[in-house]
């Protein structure tokens, strides 16, 4: 058994450990940071009594649900009942598995990740659905079926929109999506095609989210909660908690493909590799790879890891923004919208960028280009 | 006992016990459930065998894709209000079952081993060699990989590729029609066409 | 686009004989504010019938100003329609005056137009903030409520209090408006000018909403008309019907009214309605303030303890265009300080029970919408 545990394994295992507690901290302050900006939107306060400026609030909500009475509802289907946060919540987490922050700062380097993203968000909905059936009771039972088919219709056009930037660089990779904003590949005249494709990807991701206009699975208005209605305490925490995460991986898809990655590329300079070529990076021998980097403040990983932090949360300010500015879309108009304009959209956007690749070239293939990038195809290689 | 095989004896097992349990549960949601979690083993064993990309497929396509649409259309008819789980129609069922089963997997059986593309002594136990054969060599070129997959899809493949497609759309047309409200024009004017069609056939019989 | 094109869908018999759905809607349900069951039957997500049950706040209000003198009766009354209670105090004024003959002082009457319209102000704006809830938008709901608290201020700097202010009593008002009352309610109106286009601009003419309002909830004039629909549901419908033109009260015959109508009777019709009446209130006010500052307050010959006022026998009806439609109150007196029977109409009875044909070939979703677009307050409905 012991070989099992190999160095690399544990490394995994530690740095794993690491991205779920830093993504348990960011979900916390996402929902004050929403709570705040909101606010900020709606002429208020907001949470600012819990410690300097609000800033324990989350604390105090994490203790507040925990120690909530727990009800289940008498005729649930139990085992279904209790898989069905967790299967959300745990898809969201698993997405982190295969997306990078910085550059060579990751967990793995799945050579179909993109494909993966996709699959784990519709794992996501298995929860979000089941949650809704196993409840019995017929909101939720609505708010389940309305999530089913929601999330069908928009992975298509989120899919589609991904399409984009893998024609341009030929990859399902995402480390290798980087490639492309780096000055010596870029050609503005990608704009053309990714920024449509930006906008388009962000608006299925609202929706894939169930974030506003699109947060038809638990409209409060109509089905009361949605698919968590009979949910409480901790049992239902995990829902938004999957909720959010799910919000910020879309959003670092978006950054990645879409937003130049974590690159500050102005066409002559890379702003990013600038700041971070004056740093010296930290020793090899710690054999922490660009984690290291991002540690200890120094090096591309860590200006690339900040780079791509701020692209990341300017646009979840936008899906917060997003949220105080519109009324939530009818069901029949939601998925009108999706299959009868997104979905069109998509594709005529896919025929330009063949075309267009087919004019300027696709990004040579990117080859492997350090030893770092191959000691984190473990997950995979991990059987030779 | 090294990890692959560990995992490949973990999938192997879970995997066969959810096929299993997918027959036998008897509340259809639990049945989807079950060959989700069959085919997300199967996913498990795709990776162990070196092909990450029908792992992927297997993955977005069956376990996320097509498996949502199936609970999507069993909770339709399992809605809260009737819980009405399947009953064995005829009494002692499942003998009949196991009965067809057994001769089934007999006859797998008999043509797994005596077709003559796996012999008896590469069947070890836990090294699957079936789909592993070249795979080494130069795994980008294989089906496995995204890129020998494209490739081979829209080369070799193109046209049958393309008439499963076709196959396909006309199947969803069907659909489409079958499930139209009877009263919409749509449905009148298809309806009015396969009557002329049907009778225009008659005629050329008659003929 | 015409009226025949509305966006219902013909309820037709399922072929596949499935189950209808029968969702209890309340009367704990986040989207309704006040305690009420709508029993919806559907069919899937649509709707077939509206079955609305009401009693749910029931505190029989009727019964007990009947044990009470009538200071203590318009303010109960004035608990039915807390949102504008004014209008309340204003209905059992004018039924008192009414059977006495008693005449009111010009300030008084503009004082009262004055409180009317503001109270008018103040109950479109808390509609808008709930409509904006059940369409799914958040924010309105805060920045209304920002304005109404500022409106909500000036009220309590007339009479004291913020909702239930007893301020207009019989033969005149209650106190003098404090010295930079006028003041306040220009620079009130400057504002509020500036934050109705706000909203226009942010709400109005969203496209998403239009989506969710153009046709939707269409209410046939003949049928608002026979079901008893007043206000601005009616006028969402196209009949220009408004109390304070039509049988002018107060100062109202004095001024030039703009009766918005809409064209379809939709739910954005009804909406749009209700923006153009804010506009229009706020121009009545602007009128108003020009007249409030010199006269008497209150007819001298009038008892001013309101308490121990007897009224003598006889009978009366009397409405008030109220921003939900109009609000009437049957008062039968008989010579001592207590009612013997007072009614009150409530429009938004009427407007409820409208819900089941307005609803039917829609949405789930879009019942909230529709329901919202009614402004219906179930104190008044309960009473």
């Amino acid at each position: 058994m012991a070989e099992i545990f190999t160095p690399q394994v544990v490394n995994l295992i530690v740095r794993g450990g690491l991205m779920i507690f830093v993504l348990l901290t960011t979900f916390a302050y996402l929902t004050y940071t929403e709570r705040r900006i909101l606010s900020f939107f709606q002429w208020r306060l907001g949470p600012n009594r819990v410690g300097p400026q609000g800033l324990l609030q989350p604390l105090a909500d994490g203790v507040k649900t925990a120690l909530k009475q727990e009800m289940v509802p008498r005729k649930a289907d139990k085992v279904l009942y209790f898989l069905a946060p967790t299967l959300t919540l745990s898809a969201s987490f698993t997405t982190f598995a295969l997306i990078p922050v910085g550059e060579q700062v990751a967990l793995s380097s799945v050579p179909v990740a993109i494909l993966f993203f996709l699959g784990l968000s519709s794992m996501a909905a298995y929860g979000l659905i089941l949650a809704g059936w196993s409840s019995q009771s017929k909101y939720p039972f609505l708010g389940s079926l309305r999530t089913c088919a929601q999330v069908i219709s928009y992975e298509l056009a989120l899919g589609l929109c991904l399409l984009v930037p893998i024609m341009i660089t030929g990859s399902l990779n995402i480390n290798d999506f980087g490639m492309m904003y780096r000055s010596e590949n870029w050609n503005w005249a990608y704009l053309v095609v990714l920024a449509p494709a930006a906008i388009l990807f962000l608006i299925s991701s609202l929706a894939e989210t169930g974030r506003t206009p699109f947060d038809l699975p638990e409209c409060e208005a109509e089905i009361v909660a949605g698919y968590h209605t009979e949910y409480s305490s901790m049992k239902y925490a995990m829902f938004p908690m999957g909720e959010y995460i799910a919000m910020v991986a879309m959003s670092a898809m978006v950054v990645h493909m879409l937003l130049g990655g974590y690159h500050m590329n102005l066409g002559f300079v890379d702003l990013t590799y600038w700041a971070g070529t004056w740093t010296a990076g930290p020793p090899e021998a710690w054999g922490w790879g660009a984690y290291g980097d991002a540690i200890s403040l120094t090096g591309k990983g860590f200006s690339t890891t900040m780079t791509f932090i701020v692209k990341l949360f300017l646009l979840i300010f936008t899906f917060m923004w997003i949220r105080a500015t519109f009324p939530r879309l009818r069901y029949d108009q939601l998925m009108r919208f999706g299959w009868k304009w997104l979905l069109p959209a998509t594709l005529v956007l896919i025929f330009a960028t063949a075309i267009l690749t087919a004019i300027i070239g696709p990004v040579q293939a990117p080859a492997v280009d350090s030893a770092a990038q191959a000691a984190m195809e473990v997950t995979l290689n991990a059987r030779h | 006992m090294d990890g692959q095989l560990l995992a490949w004896w973990v999938l192997a097992i879970v995997g066969s016990l959810s096929a299993v349990m997918m027959v036998l549960s008897r509340n259809p949601v639990h049945s989807v459930l079950y060959l989700v979690a069959n085919f997300l083993t199967l996913v498990g064993i795709y990776f162990l065998l070196s092909a990450p990309m029908m792992a992927v497929v297997q993955f977005v396509v069956y376990a996320g894709a097509i498996m949502i649409l199936f609970l999507f259309v069993v909770m339709f008819f399992m809605s809260p209000e009737a819980r009405r789980w399947l009953r064995p129609e005829i009494k002692s069922q499942w003998v009949f079952g196991t009965l067809l089963t057994v001769m089934m997997l007999t006859v797998v059986y008999i043509s797994l081993f005596t077709s003559g593309r796996v012999n008896q002594g590469e069947l070890e136990m836990g090294r699957p060699t079936i789909a592993m054969a070249g795979a080494a060599e130069n795994p980008r070129e294989e089906l496995g990989h995204p890129a020998g997959l494209g490739v081979r899809m829209f080369s070799y493949h193109a046209l049958p590729f393309e008439i499963a497609g076709l196959l396909l759309l006309a199947a969803l047309l069907g659909a489409v029609l079958v499930a139209r409200d009877e009263r919409s024009e749509g449905r009148q004017h298809l309806a009015h066409e396969f009557e002329k069609a049907e009778e225009a056939v008659a005629e050329e019989v008659q003929a | 686009m015409t009226r025949s094109s509305d966006r219902r869908v013909e309820i037709r018999r399922d072929p596949l004989l499935t189950e209808k759905l029968v969702y209890s809607v309340g009367p704990q349900h986040p989207s309704l504010p006040s305690p009420l069951e709508l029993r919806v039957q559907a069919d899937g997500e649509l709707i077939e019938r509206i079955t609305p049950e009401v009693g749910f706040m029931h505190r029989g209000v009727e019964q007990l100003v009947t044990q009470r003198n009538y200071a203590q009766a318009a303010g109960l009354l004035s608990r039915c329609e807390w949102l504008a209670g004014s209008n309340a105090d204003w209905l059992v004024a004018d039924a008192i005056e009414r059977i006495e003959g008693i005449t009111i002082p010009a300030r008084a009457q503009w004082l009262r137009t004055l409180v009317l319209e503001l109270s008018r102000i103040g109950n479109h704006l808390f509609w808008f903030g709930n409509l904006g809830l059940e369409a799914g938008a958040y924010t309105p709901i805060f920045i209304s409520l920002r304005e109404r608290e500022m409106l909500l201020d000036l009220l309590e700097m007339l009479s004291g209090h913020r909702h239930h202010h007893g301020w207009i009593v019989p033969g005149g008002v209650r106190t003098a408006p404090p010295e930079d009352f006028s003041g306040h309610v220009r620079a009130f109106c400057l504002w509020f000018q500036g934050r109705l286009d706000e909203y226009e601009d942010f709400f109005s003419d969203n496209a998403i909403w239009i989506n969710r309002s153009e046709l939707i909830g269409t209410l046939e004039p003949e049928f608002a008309f026979e079901h008893g629909a007043t206000g601005p549901v009616l006028r969402g419908s196209g009949i220009a019907h408004d109390l304070r033109r039509d049988q002018p009260y107060a100062m109202y015959g004095e001024l030039d009214l703009h009766v918005p109508t809409g064209e379809y009777g939709d739910v954005l019709d009804r909406y749009r309605v209700r923006f153009v009446e804010m506009r229009e209130s706020l121009r009545i006010i602007e009128h108003c303030l020009a007249y409030i500052d010199n006269g008497e307050l209150r007819n001298a010959e009038v008892n001013p303890d309101f308490a121990q006022m007897a009224v003598s026998r006889g009978e009366v009806y009397t409405a008030v265009e109220s921003p939900r439609g109009e609000l009437g109150l049957t008062l039968v007196s008989d010579g001592t300080n207590r009612p013997n029977r007072m009614h009150l109409r409530a429009p938004s009875l009427y407007h409820l029970f409208l819900l089941d044909e307005l609803c039917r070939g829609y949405l789930l979703a879009d019942l909230f919408v529709i329901y919202g677009s009614l402004d219906i307050m179930i104190g008044e409905v309960d009473k």
